[in-house]
């Protein structure tokens, strides 16, 4: 969906912002990073000088929109009789999709490489569709990322510089963002707010190219061997690290509610008080729970702590390259913030790296 | 009966008849029912409520087809009458804490009741308490238990659809800890709390934390609870040995390998 | 700006198929076997499978759950599962009569080398309940006779009265085309003449010769470990041994990484494996 003829950049002053987002709010819902307390979540942006582009990382990744943590699959009705009505079906009035379009303001490399990420893993055999609808209908205005947040490292997870899937990228310059133009929904946005762009000039451009070459070199990379990472998992699959950090892990899921590239699912019937009609609806689930890998009869293929620890890094680090060649990591460092056994991603993947014992 | 069994969606049944009972406690869960405002005609117009002294002063003698029980046994009055209950009721439901886990009465145990009556009551001499309080699947057969405290309303009404249904209600065999991020609560842990929701189970939507409250553990243990992780983090974040052990038996002080873990952590023999 | 960008999706992995069950034949006190019509028979007339493929069948309100198909896949008027309660989902398709209608998604996942086989001799190992899927391939062969070599089949169950398909054994047992042995783990009526023990006593009763054989097992997880270190004796090499696995299933089309084993979803890229390949796979084995 490149741009036929690439859309030389942009420059949007800041203090347009607010105008900006008031006049995609008119079109289109628009959500966006706003403080909570002393962290930032994504929420729904109703007025521009709510969205805080300084933000350093989200509790909760922008993969809420795209697979919100509880989705309905299909509706029925069990009285008189079954009736089956699919949110995806065109004929169906009451589907998910009427006029519900919206932008995400404000996207760092780290959730643009996980969107990525499931736009691969998620259309492996079939596409998800759910996810395929809502990707469809989502526009995506990045954000370069300048400062590197406190747990992140995104560098040695390769995430550092992504700027694909988005339609818009936004720089930082002074007091004004640089906007590269990615894609055609990117260069109709631009278009549908024309008098709050003006061109970038060859020296902001060169300024722009310095301060990502800049970027490139001054962000941490605490793992300098990530991408040898299957190997070395493949020698420690019986170490003695995985007790350890079993004794100290919750298996409470946290880790994986806040990962951008975890895309686990549960689905549930509900049915309502009035026992005619009811949901099937899918919710986040997690490969750290007791339940995950409980099959019916009572087997279960990962009963302990440590095993479903060491089954997340793997799952991680060595099965999702192995089906897209792709690590299932972007860095981003939400693991970390939120664990509350205070187990550190970093520090993990650094001892997997000297041997996992 | 069995779930599935009589109560099924195809079929077209009499109501079943259901009575509430309250023993000792405050009486919360039956009030968070009440609270149910918006449920609340529904759930009458598929259930012959004979019983609900928060509602209406009616008795009913029974038998009942699902007898919800509130409350700790907490006497030897209420050992009668649960047992009573249970012989009258096909199925006997547990409501909050004070009855799947003994809630704050079990406060008492492993303290000498003697000295706890004096010091409560001076002259006890009329008051009859048993020394231990334990959840009421201890006393009889309990088909299922609804946990909190209070409990939550949309868990209450889940199970109720599943009995009208034959469907199962979800079990829910996680932490809070779930709950919490996917309401984008900041981590009461990680800010220095000392918070129980990574070893408590979930269903209450993570409540107390949404607001700031750190967890107190009132939906009982989740399964596969570090313990010894929780006292390692609490102790992290400067709880002393004393807050440590009044942590856990907030809510908790009857559930006996979870207090094990926490003897044997803690290198202790007394609670 | 206000129409989507890119067409929607007219066909994807979650439509559901509305099936109507035509006929249950109880098969153990726990186990029925039902038959089933797709409402829509243009859908029934349409419908094949390879043997060993599993089905995903939902009874609205109680949830879905994945069922290898176990009918011959040259029946093109109806289909069967069968299926065992053993969970929430099941024990409520134990209360569903002739007549019910449920949801059908499906089939998904590679079944056993039908191709592969073709010509060869085959020995199909089943377990338990674990039977099901292999039932297809037995009805497929024994309906093509010439089109393969011998055909031997090990069947054990934990008691006489759990044996399914009770009839069909009789005639397996009796037919000079088939070898066919059986065990049951323990006999506390006296009512079995047979073999008592766990699967792989039967390894004693037949001679398997490792030349031009291929191996069909399904079963217990605890079952591969134990037959794979048989087959391996025999001297059958892993790439002619094939394997159907279990695990939890939520999506049945790759998304939901319940089934995942190593980097395999079960779904998918099984439920039939070879042992070459699941050997490889953490886990799964």
């Amino acid at each position: 969906m490149a741009p036929k003829k690439k859309t030389s950049p942009l420059i949007l002053k800041k203090e347009d912002i607010p105008n900006f987002v008031s006049k995609l709010t008119q079109i289109l819902t628009v959500y966006g990073p706003v403080a909570k307390k002393s962290q930032f979540i994504f929420d729904t942006i109703t007025d521009g000088t709510q969205l805080r582009l300084d933000y350093d990382t989200t509790i909760l990744p922008p993969k809420k929109y795209f697979i919100p943590p509880e989705e309905e699959m299909v509706k029925f009705s069990l009285k008189p009789e079954l009736k089956i009505q699919n949110p995806l079906d065109e004929k169906n009035t009451e589907s998910l999709w009427n006029g519900k379009r919206f932008l995400i303001f404000g996207i760092h490399s780290c959730d643009l490489t996980a969107i990525k990420f499931h736009d691969h893993i998620l259309t492996q055999v079939y596409p998800d569709p759910y996810r395929a609808q809502r990707r469809d209908e989502g526009i995506i205005i990045g954000v370069n990322c300048l400062t590197p947040c406190e747990d992140g490292f995104c560098k040695s997870a390769g995430a550092l510089n992504t700027t694909e899937t988005a339609d818009l990228m936004l720089t930082e310059l002074n007091n004004s963002y640089y906007v590269d133009v990615l894609t055609t929904i990117g260069k109709e946005i631009v278009d549908y707010c024309k008098t709050q762009f003006s061109s970038a000039t060859q020296q902001q451009v060169n300024q722009v190219k310095k301060i990502i070459a800049h970027r490139a070199k001054s962000f941490p990379d605490p793992l300098k061997e990530f991408q040898k990472l299957p190997g070395q998992l493949e020698d420690s699959y019986e170490g003695e690290m995985w007790n350890r950090l079993g004794r100290r892990c919750f298996g409470c899921g946290a880790c994986t509610m806040v990962c951008p590239t975890c895309f686990c699912f549960d689905v549930k019937d509900q049915i309502e008080l009035d026992t005619t009609k009811g949901s099937r609806v899918r919710k986040w689930d997690s490969c750290q729970l007791v339940d995950f890998a409980l099959v019916a009869g009572g087997h279960n293929f990962r009963p302990t702590i440590p095993s479903r620890v060491r089954y997340r890094i793997y799952h991680k680090f060595w099965i999702e390259p192995e089906q897209i060649n792709q690590i299932g990591c972007v860095g981003c460092g939400r693991c970390t913030h939120t664990c509350p056994a205070d187990i550190d991603m970093i520090e993990l993947l650094t001892e997997i790296e000297k041997g996992g014992n | 009966m069995e779930y599935g069994g009589e109560y099924e969606v195809s079929t077209e049944n009499p109501k079943p008849v259901v009575a509430f009972y309250g023993l000792t406690c405050c009486a919360g869960c039956q009030l968070e029912i009440l609270n149910l405002e918006d449920d609340l005609l529904d759930i009458l117009g598929k259930i012959d409520l004979v019983q609900f002294r928060m509602g209406s002063s009616a008795k009913h003698p029974g038998p009942y087809d699902v007898c919800f029980v509130e409350g700790s046994v907490t006497n030897d009055t209420e050992i009668t009458l649960i047992k009573d209950l249970r012989e009258k009721s096909k199925i006997l439901v547990a409501l909050g804490a004070c009855a799947t886990t003994g809630g704050v009465n079990a406060l008492r145990n492993g303290r000498n009741i003697e000295e706890l009556k004096q010091s409560v009551y001076g002259d006890s001499s009329h008051i009859n308490t048993l020394p231990q309080i334990l959840p009421l699947k201890s006393y009889v057969k309990v088909d299922h238990e609804i946990q909190g405290c209070p409990i939550a309303g949309d868990e209450f009404v889940e199970f109720l659809i599943s009995l009208l249904t034959g469907a199962t209600p979800t079990e829910k065999n996680y932490a809070v800890c779930v709950e919490c991020r996917i309401n984008e609560n900041i981590c009461l842990m990680k800010e220095g709390e000392l918070c129980l929701g990574p070893i408590t189970r979930a269903g209450c939507n993570a409540l107390c934390p949404s607001v700031s409250i750190p967890c107190e553990g009132c939906w009982g243990p989740c399964p596969q609870a570090n313990v010894e992780s929780e006292i390692d983090m609490l102790s992290k974040k400067g709880a002393s040995f004393d807050d440590v052990v009044r942590k856990f038996r907030m809510f908790n002080a009857s559930k006996e390998d979870f207090m094990a873990q926490l003897k044997r952590r803690l290198n202790i023999e007394w609670l | 700006m206000t129409q989507p960008i890119t067409s929607r999706l007219d066909k994807h992995a979650y439509e559901f198929n509305q099936a109507r069950i035509v006929r249950i034949t109880p098969q153990t006190p726990d186990t029925n076997l039902y038959t089933f019509e797709y409402v829509d028979p243009q859908r029934q007339k349409q419908f094949s499978f390879t043997p060993g493929q599993f089905m995903l069948l939902s009874v609205f309100g109680h949830g879905e759950a994945p069922f290898g198909i176990c009918s011959s896949p040259n029946n093109q008027d109806s289909f069967e599962l069968c299926i065992r309660s053993v969970g929430k989902l099941t024990n409520v398709l134990q209360n569903q009569h002739q007549g019910s209608v449920v949801g059908l998604r499906g089939p998904f996942g590679h079944g056993w080398p039908m191709d592969e086989v073709k010509g060869k001799n085959i020995v199909i190992i089943g377990g338990g309940i674990g039977l099901v899927p292999l039932r297809p391939a037995i009805l497929d062969i024994i309906e093509n006779r010439d089109d393969y070599g011998k055909l031997q089949i090990m069947y054990g169950a934990r008691c006489p009265e759990e044996l399914l398909f009770k009839d069909e054994l009789y005639i397996w047992d009796n037919r000079r085309d088939i070898e066919y042995v059986a065990t049951v783990d323990r006999d506390d009526e006296h009512c079995w003449a047979g073999n008592i023990g766990v699967v792989t006593v039967l390894f004693d009763r037949i001679t398997i010769s490792p030349k031009d054989t291929y191996a069909l097992v399904c079963g217990p997880p605890i079952m591969y470990k134990f037959v794979m270190r048989e087959l391996e004796k025999i001297g059958l090499p892993d790439d002619r041994i094939f394997l159907s696995l279990e695990r939890r299933m939520k999506c049945g089309v790759g998304h939901c990484s319940h089934c995942l084993v190593g980097s395999k979803f079960v779904c998918q890229d099984g439920p039939v494996l070879s042992y070459k390949e699941a050997k490889t796979q953490r886990g799964a084995v």
